[in-house]
């Protein structure tokens, strides 16, 4: 089941740097990037990872939920108010948003609940995922975090 | 959409093309009030989206008291208010439809 982009529900995730999703040719010029990370920008927002798929090479997957107002609120607070940096926002931002991950070994999800962020992934999780790369909770975390914050996708960030 | 050449989807300002776009805004509806920079992405690729789908069938259900049903618990507020947008989107439009076309602006 493919959970398409979602404001109301669950839906999937996928880190860009992922070796099963086509990268930026080593070298690349400033329109090459450019050009990569506009794939990114729209497989992420149809849904749609499959221009960007190596064959023959499943990706992790990372079911999330919309961060609640409440959480998102708290995250900004705690960053504008220097309690965190941009880094721990990030990390908590996923945290707050993952469900469930797929195809990332014998890994398995751990859930904490908590007074300020309510039921949450426990560090175990990002810790886990950041032995792997620093990048994919950070990337997961400001996606988490620009969701909630750009409600109006195509008027704002383009 | 692929039967339209590269340089024209750039022109329409087509999702799938990457930016920098030749000046000028997407397409809009005449009967839609846009605010300064919108709409910044062609409607063809927009309306396509995931989201923009959902927060359309959403407002079906909003309208009949069974948004909380269709999202499966509480709504926050961000997207109840990508509903009402969308919902004076709809009433803009069909006030626009009710007008004699002389008296359109």
């Amino acid at each position: 089941m493919i959970g398409t982009p979602s404001l109301l529900k669950p839906y999937d995730e996928y880190y860009s740097g992922d070796p099963a999703f086509a990268q930026a040719p080593p070298l690349a010029s400033r329109e090459q990037l450019a050009e990569h990370e506009h794939r990114v920008k729209v497989a992420r927002e149809t849904g749609d990872w499959s221009p960007l798929a190596v064959e023959g090479v499943q990706p992790t997957k990372f079911t999330m939920k919309p961060l609640r107002g409440q959480q998102y609120r708290r995250i900004v607070d705690d960053l504008l108010a220097s309690r965190i940096g941009r880094g721990e926002a990030n990390s908590l931002a996923f945290r707050c948003a993952v469900l469930e991950i797929v195809n990332f070994g014998a890994f398995e999800m751990k859930f904490v609940e908590t007074e300020k962020w309510g039921k949450i992934a426990s560090v175990d999780v990002s810790n886990a995922i950041d032995a792997i790369d620093l990048r994919i909770v950070t990337e997961l975390g400001e996606e988490a975090l620009r969701r909630a914050q750009d409600i109006s996708p195509k008027s704002s960030r383009d | 959409m692929q039967a339209i050449d590269r340089q024209t989807r750039r022109s329409m300002r087509c999702g799938y093309e990457a930016p920098p776009y030749p000046p000028g805004l997407a397409w809009c509806h005449p009967g839609v009030k846009a605010p300064p920079g919108f709409p910044s992405t062609c409607v063809g690729y927009t309306i396509r989206l995931p989201q923009v789908m959902e927060i359309a069938r959403a407002r079906r259900h909003w309208e009949h008291g069974q948004l909380e049903t269709f999202a499966g618990g509480p709504v926050d507020e961000a997207p109840l208010l990508l509903i009402e947008v969308f919902d004076a989107a709809v009433h803009e439009l069909e006030t626009w439809l009710m007008t004699p076309p002389e008296k359109r602006t």
